[in-house]
């Protein structure tokens, strides 16, 4: 609530002000390139407390052994190459050779070992360990070969490895016992060691983050000196600092604020797809919705493109299932989608047996079409869940909004699964591997927050995780969004775009959502 | 005195010890949990794990018994969020605030002070006039609007001063970076501080301006400006030094919004964080120190009454 307000008053000022003068969006900072984040940062990318805040920081301090590559698929990073054994339960990791630590030591296999020990210590509860359950054990073959051995087939492993796994140096907490990690101050809040392309300069809590080029970097020596990071927790001074020019790039969660900064001299604003979708999750254990016919009607009641026009500025795309373009060959273009209809909605409401009633409500023997919609009150949730109260009145269904704050809504709603319908999003790494947030039996206890339980769905799901070809996994996949598609595991609503805007002065920063860019920073220059 | 001074200091103890309980109550049953346990992405054994580590597997009284221990011994256990040392974070964000609602309260005094006194001996004039306007402008005017309406006009406009943090970073220690850095911050803070001491000035120095003794002073041909330093003004300032004893601790809890819109590293900052997080022994450390400074800025008042009006006295 605050932080619209906030957005208004700014735009409203810029536009009364008419600020085009010269000093807007003037010179760019001089002493290197300087981001914005919206916290304090944990340096270690498996600590608990290693959020959005932190991300950014550590996916430049420290490698994964792999990484989005700028052609939009998995490269290698500390790993060389990869290959998996014919019953994908073995996979082999050949390490980069020669890599070294930001305080000179040699990097090993042994550091990857002691990394992913980390993650599968039960005890500890590291950030992220979930998409790492699979994984039984890592060995140590030679100083550069690391192998997981597999409790069930993962294709996906590739990815995973990737996405804010960042190996730790194992000589760093050397005389650290295990549950002391997390406590280990000097390394996870004062001096980090990564193998990354910037290394820890100087940090200031509350203020800001620098970090200096590492001239050994393997992946060729950055050509801007320092990287900073600044805490600025509110979007508005973050928009006022970047037309001052104290800031190099900055990312725009909220469409209604690209106004601010579009248009102006020496600011390109660009946006990119990305591997996210929204949706209107049903609960397809209330009677409510475990007819077909009922999700797919409430998907043909919303006129997503009004929605996205008007409501997001036109940064988002009518999404056709879960599985977004971003994927490339995983991706079917060729599936069933909803326009908005209400005639076509209101007839297989009534096939479904839902008339309406004197009030216009719909109804089934007595039962009133009514359910309440959970939703978190961060970004634009509130007056998105309103948008979906009308659109669905329109067509006879009832809805009570149940929004929360964050925190109440994961432990009251999201959690216990106490819901109807709930809004929300899921951005997933670049794979189209869907099965934490779909399979069956992720329904209590996983992702599936839907708690979609379908056979054939399952078995596909499974089969994309066992196909050890990639023809095999696109043919898979690719009839998964068919049947997603029809069946509505999720009412996926769109396709949000990455939304970014920077100096003219900054080159070099690949076509890739940013969070991978910063992997690349080494490339990035200052004109 | 003696006696009175240890009268107030059981009567604070007490006052902590109620706080204190109240709050853990309060903070524990609130719906949610540490926001590390909270993600979207955080999975059942993840989440027991944490719970574990915590301590939050305990019953609640035996948790706050815990607590109550250490708290004695001035330690306020680990954050819940990135686990650092609560001592360590407070200590290093109370100082900031510290100088961030000083050079407020400061500026609060040296302005709204003389203008109050204006604005009494000259009343219905020009200058008074203006004083009140100005003061009810400073009152109404949103903090969040004001803050932005100053950075756009002296940052993104004038390049004139810096938006936002303490100092600019990577730049060696420089009292006009320093300054630079607190002027717009600091300005906002008292904007909305400054009206209280003007109209309370004004009114309570009318008032005293009315008295017999005042009259007498007169009468006996005393110039006027020993009139008001000897006599006039420091009656009126009883009911300011009130006014005061209100806002100093509400500037050391931290100016929430200044605090956010500046990037400037105080407890306000850290109190909503700790507060969306559930980052329970941070809300606890920082209920106690707030209500420390309470107490303590009170008494403090207290005491001057006695030294601002000699009939009034302790014990």
């Amino acid at each position: 609530m605050r932080v619209r307000m906030f957005a208004l008053a700014l735009v409203g000022l810029l536009l009364i002000t008419g600020l085009h003068g010269p000093a807007a969006g003037g010179p760019a900072p001089a002493a290197g390139i300087v981001f914005p984040i919206v916290g304090d940062p944990t340096f270690n990318p498996w600590h608990p407390r290693h959020f959005v805040e932190s991300i950014f920081v550590t996916r430049v301090l420290f490698n994964g052994l792999t990484k989005w590559g700028k052609d939009s698929r998995w490269v290698g990073d500390l790993a060389e190459s990869w290959e998996v054994s014919a019953d994908g339960l073995t996979w082999t990791f050949k390490l980069r050779r020669g890599v070294k630590w930001h305080d000179g030591r040699d990097f090993t296999a042994d550091d990857v070992k002691f990394t992913y020990d980390i993650v599968l210590n039960p005890r500890l509860g590291a950030t992220g360990r979930a998409a790492f359950t699979n994984i039984r054990e890592t060995r140590v073959v030679d100083p550069y070969t690391i192998q997981f051995v597999m409790s069930a087939p993962q294709a996906s492993i590739v990815a995973v490895v990737g996405v804010n796994a960042g190996i730790l140096p194992r000589h760093a907490f050397t005389g650290v016992a295990p549950e002391n990690y997390w406590t280990h101050d000097a390394f996870n809040k004062r001096m980090p060691i990564g193998t990354g392309a910037y290394k820890m300069k100087e940090y200031v809590s509350g203020a800001y983050v620098t970090l200096e080029k590492n001239p050994a970097y393997f992946g060729g020596t950055p050509a801007v000196d320092t990287i900073t990071f600044k805490v600025l927790p509110d979007v508005n001074a973050q928009i006022a600092q970047f037309l001052a020019g104290d800031l190099t790039l900055l990312f725009i969660d909220n469409p209604a604020l690209v106004r601010a900064v579009q248009g102006r001299p020496n600011v390109e604003v660009n946006t990119l797809p990305q591997n996210n979708f929204y949706y209107l999750a049903p609960n397809h254990r209330n009677a409510l919705f475990q007819d077909r016919r009922v999700r797919q009607a409430m998907l043909h009641a919303f006129d997503r493109p009004a929605m996205i026009r008007g409501f997001l500025e036109g940064f988002a795309t009518p999404a056709s299932s879960p599985l977004t373009p971003v994927l490339r060959n995983f991706f079917n273009p060729n599936v069933k989608t909803y326009e908005f209809d209400r005639a076509r909605a209101r007839q297989l409401l009534a096939e479904a047996g839902w008339q309406p009633g004197a009030d216009g409500v719909l109804t089934k023997g007595g039962q009133r079409f009514r359910f309440s919609l959970a939703y978190p009150t961060v970004q634009y949730f509130e007056p998105l869940a309103a948008l979906v109260q009308q659109y669905l009145r329109a067509v006879g269904i009832e809805t009570v909004l149940d929004g929360a704050d964050f925190n109440t809504f994961v432990s009251q709603r999201l959690l216990p699964r106490r819901f109807d319908g709930l809004l929300g999003w899921w951005i997933m790494p670049e794979d189209p591997d869907f099965f934490n947030y779909a399979h069956s039996s992720a329904a209590e206890r996983g992702f599936n927050l839907p708690m979609y339980n379908n056979k054939e769905a399952d078995e596909l799901m499974e089969a994309g995780r066992r196909a050890t070809s990639v023809a095999e996994r696109e043919r898979i996949y690719k009839r998964l969004q068919e049947l997603m598609a029809d069946d509505l595991p999720y009412l996926q609503l769109w396709w949000p775009s990455e939304i970014r805007a920077w100096n003219r002065r900054l080159k070099g920063v690949p076509p890739i959502h940013l969070r991978a860019a910063f992997q690349w920073v080494n490339e990035w220059k200052l004109e | 005195m003696g006696r009175y001074l240890v009268e107030r200091a059981v009567q604070a103890v007490v006052v902590l010890l109620v706080v204190s309980t109240l709050t853990f109550l309060m903070v524990s049953l609130a719906p949610g949990g540490p926001e590390i346990m909270m993600t979207m992405e955080s999975t059942p054994d993840q989440r027991e794990a944490l719970a574990r580590q915590l301590g939050l597997d305990q019953p609640l009284a035996v948790r706050y018994l815990k607590w109550i221990g250490s708290a004695l011994r001035a330690d306020f256990g680990r954050s819940f969020g990135d686990r650092r040392k609560v001592n360590e974070v407070i200590l290093e964000r109370l100082p900031n605030t510290l100088l961030l609602s000083g050079t407020a309260l400061v500026l609060s005094i040296l302005v709204g002070i003389p203008a109050g006194i204006v604005s009494a001996t000259r009343r219905y004039t020009l200058s008074d006039h203006t004083v009140t306007f100005f003061s009810f402008i400073g009152v109404s005017i949103p903090a969040f609007w004001f803050a932005i309406l100053l950075v756009l006009l002296f940052t993104v406009h004038l390049s004139w001063l810096p938006a936002s943090g303490m100092a600019t970073p990577g730049a060696p220690f420089s009292l006009v970076n320093r300054l630079s850095h607190l002027v717009l911050p600091a300005t906002v803070l008292a904007t909305a501080t400054l009206p209280n001491l003007v109209r309370f000035m004004r009114s309570a120095l009318i008032e005293e301006l009315g008295q017999d003794y005042v009259r007498t002073a007169r009468a006996k041909g005393l110039p006027n400006r020993l009139v008001l330093s000897r006599h006039a003004i420091r009656n009126a300032m009883i009911p300011v030094v009130t006014v005061l004893g209100v806002l100093i601790p509400r500037l050391v809890g931290g100016a929430v919004i200044t605090e956010t819109i500046f990037g400037w590293p105080g407890m306000g900052q850290l109190a909503v964080s700790s507060t969306i997080g559930r980052d329970y022994p941070m809300v606890m450390a920082i209920t106690v120190v707030v209500a420390v400074v309470v107490i303590v800025s009170n008494l403090l008042v207290d005491l001057a009454y006695g030294w601002l009006d000699p009939r009034i006295t302790y014990g």
